[in-house]
C-alpha cells in the first residue's frame, strides 16, 4: 500500500469512527450541537464576535456597558481562526472542530508514532485511537470544549523534539517546536502545560544520553520565551484566574472538581453527566495494557520508556490534590495538595486536563508493542485493533452520552424593534443550580447572532458572579417587585439612562406566583410585550424601554458613579 | 478459523463496524418527551405519586405508576415512572408531589431543570425517607425501567472493570505467545 493510499485510509478510517464518536452530530450538521453541558455556547459566542475584538481585547456587545474580555477565552487558537474566516457561521465552527478536530488529532497522534517511534502500519492506528478518542475528547465534547478535541499540535511537537533534540537535531527543527509549541498554548491553557512538560522531559533525557544538539535548543528557546511572556501578561488581565471560592466550596475542592478520580479512569457513570459536568477521562485498557506489558518486551535504547514516563507524569498530575477512588470521597492528599492551598492553584484548576500527554505516550508505546507482537504472532495482535476500537466508543461512552440540542433562536428575538442593550431578567441561582443558570444566560448569547445587540451579562467564563447584569437584575427584580409604586415608576426612565433598550423575561425559570407578580409589573411599568414566543424552547417575553439610548461612556461613568 | 479477516480488509471491517453502529435510528420525534423514573427506595405506602410541571408556560399534570400501564415501565419493581410529550423546552419547572396511605399531598422536589435533548429526556429522582420521617427525592441519574438505580449506575463502570480485566489477560497472553 503507497503513503497516500495508507494516510487516505487512515483519515477515512479515522472518520467513520469520528462519525460515531460524536453521533448524532453528523445526521445534523450546523443545526445542533451534542454537548451535554453549557461551556459549549461561550465557544459559539467567541466565534461570532471574533471580529467585534477592539484593541482593548474588549468585545462590548456582552456585559455592557463595561464589555466582555476575550483574554478570558479559553482558546485563543479558535478566536483567531473565527477573525481570520469570518464568513464560517459559529454552529459550522462547533461542527467542524467536534467532527474533524478527533480527525486530525488522531491522525497526527497516528504518525507519531510511526515515525517517531516506528510503530508499523495498521498497529500505529491504535495511537490515533488512544488519542483522537480518548476519554478526555469525549469529556471536552460533552462539556463543549471542542477547541480541545482539534490538538494535532502536540503529536507534532512529540515528532519534532524527538528529532530535533536527538543526534540529527538542525536549527528548522527549533523553529517548529517554537512553532507547535505556541499552537498547543493557543488551543488551550492545557494543552500549553502538556507542551511545557513534554519538552523539558524530552530536553532532560536528550541531555542525560549526551545526544542533545545545541542549535535547535537555541532557536526553539528563542521562538518560545516572547510568546510565553506575552500569554503570561495576557493572564494577569484576565481577572477570571481566581479560584470561584465560597463558604461551601474551599480552594480544594474547586480543583478536585477538575481532577480525575481512580473510578473515571477506568469507566464511566451516568451520574458523571448529572453531577460532574461529565468530566470521565477514561485512559482505555488496550493501549495501558500493551505499554505496561511493554516494558518487558521493548528495549532500553527504543525510546519508547520516556513516553511512559511521560504518561505516567500526566497521570499523577490528572489526579489532582487527592487520591480518590470515585468523587464522593474526601481521599487522601495527593501532589497537587500544597499548591491548591496557594494563589497558583488558580492557574491550575483542571488538572484532569493535562491527561493528552498520557493518551499520546500510552498510544504510541502501544503501538509499538503491537507492531512487536505482530512481527511474530500476527493472529494474536489482530484482534487489538477492534479493542482499541472498543475502547474509543465503548468505554469512553461518547455516542451513548451525546444529545440532540437544537440551537435555534426564539422567534420573539428576531426583527425586535428599538434599540440599546437588552437585559435578560433571569434568577439568581446558587449552589448546585448554578449551573443551570450559566446554561439559561449562555444560551441567550448564542440569541445575539440573529439580534446583534449588546447583552448586560458576560459571555465568557461566566462563574464569576460579577458584571453589570447581577447588580442591574438584582436592581429592576428589587424595583419589580416594590410595594412603592414610585419604584416602579421610575424603572423605565433608569433603564433608559443605563443603555438598556429592552428586557427580555423568561417567566418559567421563576417561581411559580412570582413569575405572575413579575410579569405584571413588567406590564405596569414597561407596558405590554413587544414580542414574545414559545419556540425554541423558550418561553420569553419581550418589553420594550422607551427613551433614547445614551452614550456608552458616559453610561458607564454614570454607573460608577452611582456606584453600581 | 480467522477471528478477523485479512490485514488489507481490516479497514473495511472496522469501517463497518462503524456504519452498523451509524445505522441506529436518529431522527427527530415530532415531539419532545420527558420521561420520569422514581425510585421508591423508602418502601413507603404511596397512593399517589404525581408531577406538576410547566412546560412553555402550560401547566401538566403527569401521574406516575408502578403498574406496567406506561411504555417502559416494569410493573411492581419499585420504579414509578410517567411521560409527557410535547413542544420542544429546555427547561421546565417541576413539583414531584407524593402521598402516603391516608395522609396529605407532600411536595418532594421544586426545581427547574434542564431538559436539553429535543427527542428524549430521562429525569430520574430517588424516594428516601430522613431520621426526621418526612419523606424526600433526590436527584438521581436515569433508572433502567424495572432495575433499582443504584445498581445501575454502576453498571457501566462494572463493565468497563470486566473489560479491563479482559485486555489486560489477552495482551498478556498475546506478549507471552510472542516471546515462546
Amino acid at each position: 500500500m503507497t503513503g497516500i493510499a495508507r494516510n487516505g485510509a487512515t483519515v477515512g478510517l479515522f472518520a467513520a469512527v469520528a462519525a460515531v464518536f460524536t453521533w448524532p452530530l453528523l445526521a445534523d450538521p450546523g443545526r445542533i450541537v451534542v454537548a451535554r453541558q453549557f461551556d459549549v455556547h461561550g465557544m459559539l459566542w467567541l466565534t461570532s464576535v471574533a471580529r467585534e475584538v477592539g484593541p482593548d481585547l474588549r468585545v462590548a456587545l456582552a456585559a455592557w456597558p463595561e464589555g466582555q474580555s476575550v483574554a478570558q477565552a479559553d482558546s485563543l487558537l479558535v478566536a483567531l481562526a473565527a477573525w481570520l474566516l469570518p464568513a464560517v457561521r459559529p454552529l459550522t465552527w462547533a461542527s467542524l472542530l467536534a467532527f474533524g478536530g478527533p480527525v486530525v488529532s488522531a491522525w497526527a497522534a497516528e504518525r507519531f508514532a510511526a515515525r517517531a517511534l516506528g510503530a508499523a502500519w495498521p498497529w500505529s492506528l491504535l495511537a490515533g485511537l488512544a488519542f483522537g478518542f480518548s476519554g478526555l475528547a469525549a469529556t471536552a465534547l460533552l462539556e463543549g470544549h471542542l477547541y480541545m478535541l482539534a490538538d494535532p499540535w502536540l503529536p507534532l511537537l512529540g515528532w519534532v523534539a524527538v528529532v530535533g533534540f536527538g543526534g540529527e537535531g538542525r536549527a528548522w527543527h527549533g523553529l517548529a517546536i517554537a512553532v507547535c509549541w505556541t499552537l498547543c498554548l493557543l488551543t488551550s491553557a492545557y494543552v500549553g502545560i502538556c507542551a511545557t512538560v513534554l519538552l523539558v522531559v524530552v530536553a532532560v533525557n536528550a541531555a542525560f544520553e549526551r545526544s542533545v544538539q545545541w542549535r535547535p535548543v537555541l532557536v526553539g528557546a528563542i521562538g518560545i520565551l516572547p510568546v510565553g511572556i506575552a500569554y503570561a501578561y495576557l493572564l494577569t488581565l484576565s481577572r477570571a484566574r481566581e479560584l470561584p471560592t465560597d463558604l461551601a466550596w474551599s480552594s480544594r475542592l474547586v480543583v478536585e472538581s477538575g481532577s480525575a478520580t481512580l473510578s473515571d479512569l477506568v469507566g464511566w457513570t451516568r451520574g458523571v453527566d448529572l453531577q460532574s459536568h461529565s468530566l470521565c477521562p477514561t485512559l482505555g485498557f488496550t493501549a495501558p495494557a500493551l505499554a505496561l506489558f511493554g516494558l518487558r518486551v521493548l528495549d532500553r535504547k527504543g525510546g519508547s520508556r520516556i513516553w511512559m514516563i511521560l504518561a505516567g507524569i500526566a497521570v499523577v498530575l490528572a489526579l489532582g490534590p487527592s487520591l480518590r477512588l470515585q468523587r464522593a470521597e474526601s481521599g487522601l492528599p495527593w501532589v497537587l495538595y500544597p499548591l491548591v492551598e496557594s494563589r497558583f492553584g488558580a492557574w491550575f484548576r483542571f488538572p484532569a486536563r493535562v491527561l493528552p500527554l498520557a493518551y499520546l505516550g500510552l498510544g504510541a508505546v502501544g503501538a509499538v508493542v503491537a507492531t512487536r507482537i505482530a512481527a511474530r504472532r500476527l493472529r494474536w495482535a489482530l484482534p487489538l485493533l477492534t479493542f482499541g476500537l472498543v475502547d474509543a466508543l465503548l468505554v469512553t461512552g461518547a455516542p451513548f452520552r451525546t444529545l440532540r440540542v437544537p440551537m435555534e433562536v426564539p422567534s420573539a428575538y428576531v426583527d425586535l424593534p428599538g434599540e440599546g442593550a437588552i437585559l435578560e431578567l433571569v434568577p439568581e441561582f446558587q449552589g448546585w443550580a448554578s449551573d443551570l443558570g450559566h446554561d439559561v444566560l449562555d444560551h441567550t448569547c448564542t440569541y445575539q447572532r440573529v439580534h446583534g445587540r449588546p447583552l448586560l451579562n458576560a459571555c465568557l467564563n461566566p462563574l464569576l458572579p460579577q458584571g453589570p447584569l447581577v447588580s442591574v437584575g438584582r436592581w429592576l427584580r428589587f424595583a419589580l417587585l416594590s410595594p412603592d409604586t414610585e419604584d416602579a415608576a421610575i424603572v423605565s426612565s433608569r433603564l433608559a439612562a443605563l443603555g438598556v433598550g429592552a428586557v427580555a423575561f423568561h417567566p418559567d425559570l421563576f417561581p411559580r406566583g412570582l413569575r405572575e407578580e413579575i410579569g405584571d409589573a413588567l406590564v405596569r411599568a414597561l407596558g405590554e410585550p413587544v414580542a414574545q414566543s414559545r419556540d425554541a424552547g423558550d418561553n420569553v417575553r419581550i418589553y420594550r424601554v422607551q427613551g433614547d439610548v445614551g452614550d456608552p461612556s458616559a453610561i458607564l461613568a454614570a454607573l460608577r458613579k452611582e456606584g453600581w | 478459523m480467522r477471528l478477523l479477516p485479512r490485514t488489507r480488509l481490516l479497514p473495511l471491517y472496522l469501517a463497518g463496524i462503524c456504519l452498523g453502529t451509524l445505522a441506529t435510528p436518529a431522527r427527530v420525534e415530532a415531539n419532545q418527551r420527558i420521561r420520569f423514573q422514581v425510585a421508591d427506595d423508602a418502601d413507603a405506602m404511596l397512593t399517589d405519586l404525581r408531577v406538576e410541571m410547566v412546560r412553555l408556560g402550560e401547566v401538566r399534570v403527569v401521574r406516575l405508576v408502578d403498574d406496567g400501564s406506561v411504555d417502559g415501565d416494569m410493573p411492581w419493581d419499585g420504579v414509578y415512572v410517567g411521560e409527557d410529550a410535547g413542544d420542544y423546552a429546555r427547561y421546565v419547572d417541576v413539583r414531584l408531589i407524593a402521598r402516603e396511605s391516608g395522609g396529605p399531598d407532600q411536595v418532594l422536589v421544586a426545581a427547574v431543570v434542564n431538559t436539553d435533548d429535543e427527542n428524549l429526556v430521562d429525569l430520574g429522582w430517588r424516594i428516601v425517607r430522613p431520621p426526621d420521617a418526612s419523606l424526600k427525592a433526590r436527584r438521581a441519574a436515569v433508572a433502567w425501567p424495572g432495575f433499582r438505580m443504584a445498581a445501575v449506575e454502576g453498571l457501566h463502570l462494572i463493565a468497563a472493570f470486566g473489560w479491563g480485566f479482559l485486555v489486560i489477560a489477552y495482551v498478556g497472553m498475546a506478549v507471552r505467545a510472542r516471546r515462546t
